[in-house]
């Protein structure tokens, strides 16, 4: 099997798609959560800085600017102190430590340059005028806000980062257990294609329903396939077997005719003996055809109701005089009423008129043969009677295969494909054939069900 | 009688052709199913004989294509060994009668000189006559110069088929589908012995035989000259 580039694969492509689906989401989540932290935090620090500067404003408002000089004093020096600069109208400082913004309204960003340990400071201050006598400037340092927003991304970052790592592995494991069985049937697959056509894919473990139906549908498919290669085989190799005999025997019968003059007498003999020769062959032909024609199952669309006593009184009122002639007797016995089947009738009528002539062409003279038909439950059979020599158990079997003959009737006419045409046929009406002994003699049951719905309605009651 | 033929193929169409014409017919052969088409809906014809299987328009469709146009024409479609499907499609398509090939030419005649004489359908006959036989479809009685025949009923199926063909050559195969409806060829020779117990009844004792075999192809029915 080519090995696929990994990247190439479901797999990967699978485990990807997850990983990147997941990691997409949670970078999402944190940007959302990010802004919406820094929202609040940054409101609270405006209301903080703002509710200083107010209350600090009405002091001023109420006491003058003496007082709230020694106020901004004091709280300066507070612990978690915020940032003041109050300023005379000349813009000299009265207290406090914060540079001058470049505005003196409203909030305004201040940079505090680095000294001494302090590193620089970025700063959010807010202007308010004190009167006409200078300004109050109040701040608070932005660096806690930053280092907030530092870690939620930080903590993101990492959650990312996880999620890569465990959406790869959760991925890779999710789509190696659904790929696993993939790969086997495309294993398996490739093995059939390499020629081991007996090769099925294993049910799946585990509950994974649909690749176990998938798995059993593909089996099922590949066992239709193989007993078709398998009659495709058996119906070529046949013709191989069985025709080379008979084309051989042609050619070397027109390759003496060459030889003769054409006005004689044995000229003539030997060109109809040519022409018997090729309807022989091409009879066993189209046996073969018919046999796999019958075996494809397209006639079943034709199925119409036949009364298989109908088709017993055919066969037996057409043969009876050729059989009489023959010093043998062909009989209807018991035909039951009713023996109704869904079927084809010339198809149902040929497999008899196979068993009756099989019956009547190895049954020594004189022999008597009886067609009945019987209702046994379910089932409709035709029973085809004779009193010969039989055949011998082991052998019951076999006969129904192509070109198979006895020994023993190697020199009696026949191609070898009655029997199995018929039993083709049987096969087709969902029934078979059987074989029995007769004490003495043979009896061939076809054997019918009686309500049948062919195949596919057989299917549907799994 | 003028005869289309319409065989792609030409070892197949050739030797058809010429034996048709040596026994005096008439033959267009169209090598095409479109020159067939166009031959047969152009052209009058006692027969056509149409191969199933054939390049860019096929047997059937043909068939159908004529017989919607209101051809009449009596069509004999040739078919592939073991298609037996062939038939039941063929006949639906509106094909009169059907071969399947290979076939002995003797049969092929016999099937096209059926089915030119063919009575036309509207023409309902109640007694069928040939020279001192005669036999009433309604009473279903059979009588030879007056003298009453018992039959048996595959007998008189027989015998009414031999009579409505009379002065034709039947073949083995036609009395097996239109008499017993066999459309496979038995072993063995059934049609053979029920023959001849038909002529045990029909010609014995009557001075003149009516039914005749003829060898290599089948039997005849007619009267004496």
């Amino acid at each position: 099997m080519p090995r696929l580039k990994a990247f190439q694969t479901t797999r990967f492509r699978l485990a990807a798609l997850y990983t990147l689906l997941f990691a997409g989401s949670v970078a999402v989540i944190g940007v959302v959560v990010f802004l919406s932290a820094h929202q609040v935090l940054e409101d609270q620090f405006r209301d903080r800085v703002r509710t200083e500067a107010q209350e600090l404003s009405a002091t001023y408002a109420r006491r003058g600017l003496g007082e709230i000089t020694q106020l901004v004093e004091i709280r300066s020096r507070g612990p978690a102190a915020l940032d003041y600069r109050l300023e005379n109208a000349k813009g000299e400082v009265l207290a406090g430590d914060l540079p001058r913004p470049d505005r003196l309204a409203g909030w305004s960003r201040i940079t505090e340059p680095a000294h001494e340990d302090d590193p620089a400071e970025s700063i959010l201050a807010l202007t308010l005028p004190l009167g006409s006598e200078g300004y109050l400037i109040v701040g608070d340092d932005l660096s806690r806000i930053e280092e907030a927003d530092e870690a939620i991304l930080r903590a993101f970052a990492g959650a990312v980062l996880v999620v890569f790592v465990l959406g790869a592995l959760g991925g890779w494991a999710l789509s190696r257990s659904f790929l696993k069985h993939v790969d086997t049937i495309t294993r398996t697959a490739e093995a059939i294609i390499d020629g081991d056509l007996s090769r099925r894919i294993p049910p799946g473990q585990g509950g994974d329903r649909d690749l176990h139906h998938l798995a059993t549908t593909l089996n099922r498919m590949l066992d239709r396939i193989q007993g078709l290669m398998a009659s495709l085989r058996q119906v070529s190799d046949d013709i191989a077997h069985d025709l080379r005999t008979p084309l051989t025997r042609l050619r070397q019968r027109l390759e003496a005719l060459l030889a003769e003059p054409q006005d004689g007498d044995s000229y003539h003999r030997g060109v109809a003996a040519a022409v018997a020769d090729a309807d022989a062959i091409l009879e066993t032909f189209s046996a073969l055809l018919r046999i796999a024609q019958v075996e494809a199952g397209s006639r079943r669309a034709g199925f119409r109701e036949v009364d298989l006593a109908d088709v017993a009184l055919t066969v037996v009122e057409a043969f009876a005089p050729s059989a009489e002639e023959g010093g043998r007797r062909l009989v209807s016995g018991a035909l039951a009423p009713g023996a109704v089947i869904s079927g084809d009738r010339e198809l149902l009528t040929q497999m008899l008129v196979n068993l009756v002539e099989n019956a009547l062409r190895h049954t020594p003279a004189p022999s008597a043969v009886e067609v009945s038909t019987a209702t046994i439950k379910d089932e409709r059979l035709i029973v085809v009677t004779d009193n010969g020599p039989g055949v011998p158990a082991d052998l019951r079997v076999r006969v129904l295969q192509r070109f198979v003959r006895l020994e023993t009737s190697r020199t009696t006419p026949g191609s070898g494909l009655g029997l199995s045409l018929a039993s083709a046929v049987a096969k087709l009406h969902g029934g078979r054939l059987e074989l029995d002994d007769a004490r003495p003699g043979l009896i061939v049951r076809a054997r019918f069900p009686a309500a049948w719905a062919g195949p596919s309605g057989a299917r549907s009651e799994r | 009688m003028k005869i289309l033929l319409v065989e792609d193929d030409v070892d197949a169409a050739g030797f058809v052709r010429r034996g048709l014409m040596e026994v005096g017919h008439t033959v267009d052969h169209a090598a095409s199913g479109r020159d067939g088409l166009m031959l047969a809906a152009g052209e009058s014809y006692d027969v056509i004989i149409l191969d199933r299987m054939l390049p860019q328009l096929d047997g059937l469709a043909i068939t159908r294509t004529v017989r919607a146009s209101g051809v009449k024409t009596p069509i004999l479609l040739l078919t592939a060994l073991g298609g037996i499907d062939d038939r039941v499609e063929g006949l639906e398509a509106g094909g009169d009668d059907y071969l399947v090939k290979p076939f002995a030419f003797a049969e092929l005649l016999a099937r096209v000189h059926a089915l030119s004489r063919r009575p036309p359908p509207q023409d309902v006959q109640t007694v069928l006559r040939v020279g001192d036989l005669e036999m009433d479809l309604l009473s279903r009685t059979v009588t030879r110069a007056g003298r009453r025949l018992e039959l048996q009923p595959r007998e008189f199926r027989l015998l009414e088929y031999l009579m409505r063909n009379a002065g034709r050559v039947v073949t083995r195969t036609m009395l097996l589908e239109h008499v017993w409806e066999f459309h496979f060829d038995p072993k063995t020779n059934i049609v053979e012995t029920h023959v001849s117990r038909l002529r045990a009844k029909v010609d014995r004792g009557f001075g003149a035989d009516l039914i005749q075999t003829v060898r290599g192809s089948g039997y005849i029915l007619r009267a004496p000259a």
